[in-house]
């Protein structure tokens, strides 16, 4: 190993390395999985283990100009992905989960080709899971036009023999899974109230977050940074949004990466990555879209938690069932299911077997000021 | 009460009835982990074995099963067999045996996933079918064809619909029969509890904590 930057780390063996600034820090674990990593894109917070910003990441700041609908931002992303697939000579492999996410995908795939530009350009990689997810659109669609094959082989599939793209960065573009574990523990919460440090501290404490200073620095932390934002963070979901969109895209991104299978692990280079990984809903286009679009995430009730991307979805298969019920499902765990992990990987893309916390450890982070 | 606890670990000689097993594979694979040791099933859902273990408080007598002829009898174990490194062995094996099913239990449970009228014994069959295609030359076997005739669908996406759920069975149930067999023999050698719970802590991470995102 050279770098002692990270990437994305699972965060357990992290947690071991005690001190006041590390204990606030890993205090956000009560409330989020161990295996994401928190970063800042927006620069502003000194985390206290060195993760760096993936090239790209960076928060927009400039949002002037921008007025392309989800739609349009859809339906760039899919030439622009047909074009790199078609410079590398080999098929997407679209990875299908059933999900509003996924299925939002395939679905702009399938307005943009045509049936035989369908069928050669693109290979559905899903399984039983996926079908269950959306029986509809897999036999009324999927099964008519799609070449398919089993998704339970993702990640052996990182050989250049398809360009991958996955549905991540959906859930960062329209909210947080966090808000439904809230309606989960109380129906009566609601997330359209302004947020104040008082409210949001009574989520923490909901979600098992138990030290007040750790809670008040993370509050700070993800304040600080939301009133820099471009954009206005105002309500309880905005800033839960805020914290996912901002804090959580990279390790969304790595996770898969992390996954990959061992004997493929020397294909992942810089290189690689930009040629053959992507995710839909990655793009500078759609996270403006997000910033710019707050009302068009969800209306008051969880079921409409990508409201508008489901709409978009009934225009084409005209699933009202789906529409209107459909929740969000976490899916990607399923396929992570039975999988052996490295512990992290570094800035210079090499995966991490064993991690001494003290290699990361940097003792000027925001952590270890004094909040109220 | 003994037509659940059919499947049972004697030791070779004594005949001594050493731990009820709740599956036929934690029978064995006690067995497997224990020198001198039988894994054995008996059908007490049979009219004339429902009785064998009547009478007996199988949590804590000292049984002896054997077979007399064509009988297969139940008697109280000769307390001269009942030593210490015997009372020993009995609860090695019983926490092992323990230990052993819930490893059995957590690597079960993605194989939900493959619940499908597909069984697992058809796949043979069907590996066969999907070998004999030729899908770059548009040939594929009767079998194949048939699925897809009935299924109203073409015949190379019923090829590809065919693959998908075979590969997805096979890994997922290949990748369990590989924790499985890893954290088992981890339980066979392991002399005390500390040392179970570990094997059985290390498959639950490696089977679920890593899919936590």
């Amino acid at each position: 190993m050279t770098s002692n930057t990270l990437f994305i780390s699972n965060c357990a063996k992290l947690l071991g390395h005690e001190s006041s600034d590390t204990n606030r820090w890993g205090e956000i674990y009560n409330m989020i999985k161990i295996n994401t990593s928190l970063v800042d894109r927006s620069m502003q917070t000194v985390m206290p283990y060195n993760i760096k910003v993936y090239p790209g990441f960076e928060m927009i700041t400039d949002l002037s100009g921008f007025s392309k609908t989800y739609e349009e931002c859809c339906a760039d992303r899919v030439k622009e992905l047909i074009a790199k697939a078609d410079k590398l000579q080999v098929p997407i492999g679209l990875l299908y989960s059933g999900g509003i996410d996924s299925t939002m995908v395939l679905v702009s795939f399938m307005k943009a080709l045509t049936p035989a530009e369908l069928k050669s350009k693109v290979v559905v990689l899903l399984n039983h899971d996926s079908i269950n997810e959306n029986p509809n659109f897999y036999y009324n669609f999927i099964r008519k036009s799609c070449t398919i094959k089993t998704s339970d082989t993702m990640s052996s599939l990182f050989d250049g023999k398809y360009l991958i793209v996955g549905g991540e960065h959906n859930d960062q573009l329209f909210g947080s899974d966090l808000i439904g574990g809230l309606l989960n523990r109380d129906p009566s919460f609601d997330f359209t109230k302004p947020y104040t440090r008082e409210l949001i501290l009574s989520y923490f404490r909901m979600f098992g977050m138990k030290s007040e200073e750790g809670m008040n620095t993370w509050f700070d932390i993800i304040e600080y940074t939301a009133k820099k934002s471009p954009c206005e963070i105002k309500t309880v979901f905005d800033f839960f949004w805020w914290l996912n969109f901002t804090f959580k895209w990279q390790s969304v991104f790595f996770r898969i990466l992390l996954r990959v299978d061992k004997h493929l692990r020397k294909n992942i280079t810089f290189e690689f990555i930009d040629n053959y990984y992507h995710h839909f809903f990655s793009s500078h286009d759609f996270q403006k879209w997000s910033m710019l679009n707050p009302e068009l995430k969800i209306k008051t009730k969880w079921n409409t938690y990508k409201y508008h991307a489901k709409d978009l979805i009934f225009e084409f298969n005209k699933d009202a069932e789906y529409r209107d019920h459909k929740l969000k499902c976490g899916s990607l765990s399923r396929l992570f299911l039975q999988k052996e992990m490295p512990l992290a990987m570094t800035d210079q893309l090499e995966y991490v077997y064993d991690l001494d916390p003290a290699l990361f450890y940097q003792p000027n982070n925001s952590f270890n000021t004094t909040t109220k | 009460m003994a037509k659940f606890n059919t499947f049972a670990v004697l030791e070779i000689g004594t005949s001594a009835l050493l731990y009820f097993a709740p599956t036929k594979l934690n029978a064995n694979l006690v067995s497997a982990g224990t020198l001198n040791t039988l894994a054995v099933q008996y059908s007490t859902a049979v009219k004339w074995r429902e009785n064998l273990f009547k009478g007996y408080d199988l949590s804590k007598d000292h049984l002896r099963v054997y077979k007399d002829g064509n009988n297969v009898l139940v008697k109280h174990l000769d307390p001269a067999v009942i030593t210490p490194e015997f009372l020993a062995k009995k609860q090695l094996v019983t926490m092992r045996g323990e230990y052993l099913y819930a490893l059995e239990m957590y690597t079960m449970a993605p194989i939900i996933r493959t619940a499908d009228l597909l069984d697992p014994s058809v796949l043979p069959f069907i590996t066969d079918q999907l070998g004999k295609a030729k899908p770059e030359e548009g040939y594929y076997p009767n079998a194949i064809q048939e699925y897809a005739f009935i299924s109203g669908i073409e015949t190379d996406t019923a090829y590809q619909e065919l693959s998908m759920r075979v590969e997805t069975v096979g890994l997922i149930r290949l990748r369990a029969q590989a924790i499985f067999d890893k954290y088992a023999r981890m339980i066979n050698i392991a002399t005390t509890k500390a040392e179970c719970s570990l094997a059985l802590n290390k498959a639950h991470e490696e089977r679920y904590m890593n899919a936590l995102v």
